[in-house]
């Protein structure tokens, strides 16, 4: 009696334990995160920063137009030009703040309160700025098309007081101390110290395109579109320089640096965020998913935002423990396990009966151990590459998760939402459609031209033809789905495909078609790829079926002066049946989950039209990062491919 | 039967396999359709597809062959590395669970087997962005075994199934006579079951080969370099690169790509439609 007592006492102290693991879990996965979201939101695709380190106060110019102000997550005043947001620049002692719009416009606010004070108008899309120390100039970058750049400087008036063309993108300006030089850095690779009216001082070659320049305390930094960066003072004498680990070849679009020039983040155009410490080592990477456009400087930490409506903090003292965490975090979250098997054990040893089966239960499997040694390695595999995904995509497919919402923190539970946007965003439908006409000729072709094919090659007479035509009929099948896809591609080709070539030597011109560029043909396309549909596999499975029936029956039925046909029909077709069946349920689980021949052929176009449901998928779980919801169409596929063959069973269970 | 009969008889039979061949011919002749372009126009210069379409190449443009070979080389090799060794995992598993499930009983057998069955009925799509998230956070996106785990693990299933059916039917006296010679399970599989074994893993093993190279989606999803990048990816770089710049090259690059599985079909024929119909046949 006294043990039992010990052993549920140990049991309720195991439980207690292993709740306090998953709990210290959740307080180390927090301190890996490194990535924390401000609670600011402009409703826009962001573009800019700007922050006042003193009152608190961050300003996000955005690429739709408005540009705002948040103090301590509050909005106070938001304001709008009539183009891109591309650089803001603070002088908070001077209550101003400084801002560059693609609209032409470099205009000046009170930081305050949102005040226009001053419109400058530079007549070409302004890209950079920056005011000397004294405020008294203003200096702009301005773009024309993909070549032509000029470096404006405003009095703090708004006076054109100098300007120079350049016949190169420029992308970055920066005042020099003295109020008189300017630092521009351009395409070629080049930083330039130069004079107001264009005179250049002196030279840093960089080797790469300079994507941004910025300032930090008395030093510049570039970021090269390769991930080259340096840091340099306004002599050009270069203090620091390394390449990021680019093995994804990535386009680096923006920099950053924490507040004592230790270390770098870098963010590309496909969304990674990149990190290195002060010894030029890599120590993080992140996919945020969107290009990060901007970075600024904070409080020990970092703010950048990029195109899409999010603020996000780094806290780069995290980063330098974020390892150690990590493998913390790794290590509790095993050691979380004990207390929960310790429990079940615990919970055993209470009850005698229980004790008994249990014992007599692990003898067996011990005696057996063998067989679960051989199987360790197959079901590991199945659970984490295969069960683990989908338990994932059963739960997750109620979450709004996504690639910005990625991990169980962030993730909000959302109920049926995703299911309601899949009916209401309308690609579903046009997808179902689509499907329903691959689905309906997937199965005719299926039923048709293989048996055909296996019939005729089952009535050859003489062994060696028969082998000859079968191997030829099979042959096909060597060439890679993807190429034989890529060559169908090739001969709906309007300019030099056969499809049309032959056509016009018909003198047929008049039916020469752009075949995948017509929304009316585009699915029709796809569908006539792989004629004349000798499909390898159900005309083998036939000609395995005919086979197996034998030649007996029809010899016999030939001398009772029966017709092939009739054969055919009768005795044949029948006994062929479960085949057909397979063939047929196989084509539908293929056709509602294949999307390569769309994907290669069309990628979907032209505009929706050749979208099916599996493609809608794929773009959502790739492209767009909407996990939740490519999950969701998971399981509507699922439920529609057990419908359907649940469907397809009745029925050919009610014909025999 | 008289003789006029038995001719009569021969005649029509005669006919008959005149007619059908004429329209074997015929459905043959469209269905390599396209392996024709394929061949012909790798061997053309750009010159000549645009200006004679339909004429055989009169100058055989060999450069087509080196130019899309150099481009395609590497991921040749890295493709038919990791295809060779996933296929050789995908056998060591289906062998050694297809053993376990034909000759031994312990608890939760049913159960194990059944986990392994539903599988085969589950979508691959509906988990495909858990997945690859998955590969993200177990630090394997962009590499290798970011193909090999999933391959095998999901190749394994058929021949597990394959192997247990195929082992089941040997006689269960050879491996209880074994044992009392004092034989292990592990050398009972190795010495016993997988020499008798040998033709469903021949066939297994052309499947998962044919399977592993075709494989197109799942690459493209969780590969970025191009050095590790699979053939039937990167046999679209002629496409995706500005179009028209060297048509030839880019069918090469296709009857390229096309090289291995012929080879492997030349071969192996038997095995390879044995393959292709197991899936059918069993599932």
């Amino acid at each position: 009696m006294k043990i039992k007592k010990i052993w549920l006492l140990s049991a309720i102290i195991c439980l207690v334990l292993g709740l306090g693991a998953i709990w210290g879990l959740s307080v180390i996965k927090e301190k890996t995160e490194g990535l924390e979201d401000l609670e600011v939101s402009t409703g826009k695709k962001n573009h800019s920063l700007a922050y006042d380190k003193e009152k608190d106060i961050l300003y996000i110019g955005t690429h739709d137009k408005v540009l705002a102000a948040f103090e301590k997550g509050e909005e106070i005043w938001r304001t709008e030009g009539t183009g891109s947001f591309d650089e803001l620049v603070l002088r908070a002692d001077a209550d101003r703040l400084y801002a560059a719009n693609e609209d032409g416009h470099v205009y000046v606010y009170q930081a305050s309160d949102g005040t226009l004070l001053l419109d400058i108008d530079t007549r070409r899309k302004a890209v950079a700025v920056d005011v000397s120390e004294d405020l008294s100039k203003i200096a702009v970058i301005t773009n024309t098309g993909s070549n032509k750049s000029s470096v404006l400087v405003y009095s703090a008036e708004g006076e054109e007081l100098a300007g120079k063309n350049y016949t190169i993108l420029v992308s970055g300006v920066q005042y020099c101390s003295d109020g008189e030089t300017l630092l521009i850095s351009n395409k070629r690779g080049e930083v330039l110290r130069i004079t107001e009216d264009g005179e250049v001082l002196d030279t840093l070659k960089t080797g790469y395109e300079i994507v941004q320049m910025i300032q930090n305390g008395d030093t510049y930094w570039t970021i090269n579109r390769n991930g080259i960066y340096h840091q340099f003072d306004e002599e050009l004498n270069v203090y620091r320089t390394s390449k990021i680990d680019n093995s994804v070849s990535a386009f680096m679009v923006s920099i950053g640096v924490d507040e004592n020039g230790e270390y770098v983040l870098i963010g590309t155009k496909e969304g990674y965020l990149y990190v290195m410490d002060g010894q030029d080592k890599q120590i993080y990477m992140a996919d945020v998913g969107v290009r990060l456009t901007d970075f600024e400087t904070a409080n020990g930490s970092i703010y950048f935002t990029g195109y899409e409506d999010f603020v996000k903090n780094i806290h780069v003292d995290n980063l330098a423990t974020m390892d150690y965490y990590k493998t913390m975090e790794r290590v509790v979250g095993y050691l979380a396990y004990l207390p929960f098997v310790l429990l079940l054990f615990c919970l055993i040893q209470t009850f005698p009966r229980l004790k008994k089966a249990a014992g007599k239960l692990l003898k067996k499997m011990w005696r057996q151990r063998m067989a679960y040694l051989m199987l360790a390695p197959t079901f590991i595999l199945i659970f984490l590459f295969n069960y683990r995904g989908i338990f994932i995509a059963f739960y997750r497919a109620f979450t709004d998760w996504s690639r910005v919402n990625n991990t169980l923190a962030k993730m909000n539970f959302i109920g049926l939402d995703n299911f309601r946007r899949i009916l209401e965003e309308g690609y579903f439908f046009i997808g179902m459609k689509n499907l329903g006409l691959l689905l309906g000729t997937g199965i005719l072709k299926t039923l048709t031209v293989p048996l055909a094919v296996a019939w005729l090659v089952h009535s050859i007479r003489g062994d060696k033809r028969k082998y000859l035509h079968r191997f030829l009929f099979v042959l096909p099948i060597v060439v890679p789905g993807v190429v034989g896809t890529l060559t169908w591609q090739k001969i709906y080709d309007p300019t030099i495909g056969l499809l049309n070539e032959v056509l016009g030597a018909l003198h047929l011109e008049n039916l020469q078609r752009v075949w995948l560029g017509d929304e009316r043909t585009a699915i029709w396309a796809i569908i006539f790829m792989g004629f004349p549909f000798v499909g390898a596999m159900a005309f083998l499975v036939y000609y395995g079926g005919l086979l197996n029936i034998g030649t007996d029956i029809v010899e016999s039925a030939m001398i009772d002066s029966a017709t092939r046909w009739d054969i055919f029909w009768k005795v044949q077709l029948p006994l062929i049946k479960p085949q057909l069946s397979i063939m047929v349920t196989l084509t539908i689980l293929g056709t509602m989950q294949d999307f390569n021949g769309i994907f290669i052929m069309t990628g979907g176009g032209p505009g929706t039209s050749t979208y099916v449901p599996a493609l809608e998928l794929y773009l959502n779980a790739s492209q767009f990062g909407r996990y939740g919801y490519a999950s969701a169409l998971g399981i509507v596929l699922m439920i529609f491919i057990l419908i359907v063959t649940v469907v397809k069973n009745a029925l050919t269970k009610e014909r025999d | 039967m008289s003789m006029k009969k038995i001719s009569k008889r021969k005649l029509r039979e005669f006919r008959f396999q005149t007619i059908i061949e004429i329209i074997m011919v015929l459905i043959m002749f469209f269905a390599f359709v396209p392996i024709f372009v394929m061949i012909i126009m790798s061997f053309k210069s750009n010159w000549e597809i645009y200006n004679n379409f339909f004429a055989l190449p009169r100058h055989i443009e060999w450069d087509n062959y080196i130019n899309a070979f150099s481009k395609l080389y590497g991921s040749m090799v890295n493709t038919l590395s990791v295809n060779a060794f996933a296929v050789v995992l995908t056998l060591i598993l289906s062998a050694m669970g297809g053993f376990v499930f034909a000759t031994m009983y312990f608890p939760g057998k049913g159960f194990l087997y059944y986990t392994l069955l539903i599988l085969m009925m589950i979508p691959g799509v509906l988990s495909l962005a858990a997945n690859y998230n998955l590969i993200i956070s177990y630090g394997l996106f962009n590499t290798r075994w970011a193909l090999i785990f999933p391959w095998i693990s999901g190749g394994q299933i058929l021949g597990i199934i394959l192997c247990r059916n195929s082992i089941e039917s040997l006689p269960r006296d050879l491996f209880e006579a074994a044992k009392i010679e004092g034989c292990g399970q592990f050398s009972l599989l190795v010495r016993i079951a997988v020499p008798l074994a040998k033709p469903i893993l021949s066939t297994v093993a052309v499947m998962k080969m044919v399977d592993y190279y075709n494989d197109f989606i799942w690459p493209m999803l969780v590969i970025e370099s191009n050095t590790k990048q699979v053939i039937t990816v990167t046999v679209r770089v002629f496409t995706s690169a500005a179009g028209t710049t060297n048509i030839g090259a880019m069918f090469a690059s296709y009857v390229i790509a096309t090289i291995p599985l012929l080879i492997l079909f030349l071969f192996t024929s038997r095995l390879y439609m044995e393959g292709m119909t197991a899936g059918a046949v069993k599932g």
